[in-house]
């Protein structure tokens, strides 16, 4: 837990000292936050963890004598209440997805502006995600932003195991149709469309037609203006 | 992980989008709309700021628009009501309120544009 007076007590792990500095002098001018430790290495980052239990652990990806993920690896179960942020230059999907499932509940490039580094930290601090430039309200939201620009909408509506009669019903839920007039318009009963919006309902999560609908725009899942 | 307990089940808090946009909001069958901005909204409340700000308990409509249909001239809007829950006592920058409210009835409402 944060010491109320300290504020946020953060450890940085970074093999550049000179990164390590400027980092260290800006979150230390920062209300609210402090630098409890330093380290130069995956496997001295590890040990200050382990000792200090930081509230918030800022680790770079590519570092010497034990990388960020092999760090996040070794750490595991021991340090499940400290919220790890990767610090990176460039990172593939696929090491972002495991990050995630390795525990990290942020990652953070290293060309973002501070303002946005401090926000992951206060997103982090407060139970959510953040991967790249926005926050994620749980792990599985922070998974499924995780999508290029270049997907087709229709490639989303897919990956949630939408059928095509499905996908055309969500498009006239969020369009504000009642379930009278989708069927009406697909030539179903009014009992299919009510099945086919509950089978919908349970395969993205939501309970009820609002959080669909905030659902589905949220996750650009129809096509809009 | 235990998340819950004998007595108290444990019940998954309602997703939060946060959806910025502009919002008209006043009280439930008042005459006067105000203006503000939403900022986060889930299936049981909604965030929002605005110059008016209403006590606790306030019986309250929501409206803002969802989303604009491609090559359409229409649009859906979520209009909400239910009550004042919280309410921020310190101005933000500019002089807004922040409020909380409950969504109590909601509906999808497909409007032509004008």
């Amino acid at each position: 837990m944060a010491n109320r007076r300290a504020g946020v007590r953060i450890v940085i792990a970074d093999d550049h000292p000179i990164f390590r500095e400027g980092l260290k002098r800006l979150l230390d001018a920062e209300a609210g936050f402090t630098v409890v430790g330093e380290a130069e290495d995956g496997r001295h980052a590890a040990e200050m963890t382990r000792a200090l239990k930081p509230d918030v652990l800022l680790l770079d990806v590519a570092m010497p004598r034990l990388a960020g993920l092999d760090t996040l690896r070794d750490l595991g179960e021991q340090c499940a209440a400290v919220r790890t942020i990767l610090l990176t230059a460039a990172i593939e999907k696929a090491e972002v997805v495991t990050a995630l499932q390795l525990g990290a509940r942020g990652i953070v490039f290293k060309e973002a502006a501070t303002q946005l580094l401090f926000k992951s930290i206060q997103c982090v601090m407060a139970g959510e995600y953040w991967v790249g430039r926005e926050s994620a309200t749980d792990l599985v939201d922070a998974l499924r932003n995780l999508t290029s620009h270049g997907l087709e909408t229709q490639g989303r509506k897919s990956r949630f195991g939408l059928t095509k009669r499905e996908q055309e019903i969500l498009s006239a839920v969020i369009g504000g149709y009642t379930n009278k007039e989708i069927a009406r318009q697909l030539t179903l009963s009014e009992d299919t469309v009510k099945h086919h919006i509950t089978n919908i309902f349970n395969k993205v999560g939501v309970s009820n037609r609002l959080e669909l609908a905030l659902f589905a725009v949220h996750h650009r899942l129809v096509e809009s203006a | 992980m235990h998340l819950g307990s004998d007595d108290l089940p444990f019940i998954p808090r309602a997703t939060r989008f946060q959806m910025p946009a502009p919002v008209r909001y006043r009280r439930t069958g008042g005459d006067v709309w105000h203006e503000g901005t939403l900022e986060n909204i889930s299936r049981s409340g909604a965030f929002f700021r605005g110059f008016h700000r209403f006590e606790l308990t306030t019986s309250v409509e929501l409206v803002f628009e969802l989303q604009r249909a491609a090559g359409e001239d229409s649009a859906t809007f979520v209009v909400c009501e239910g009550s004042i829950v919280r309410t921020t006592d310190d101005p933000a920058d500019g002089g807004s309120r922040a409020m909380a409210m409950t969504i109590e009835r909601y509906q999808l409402e497909r409007r032509k544009l004008a």
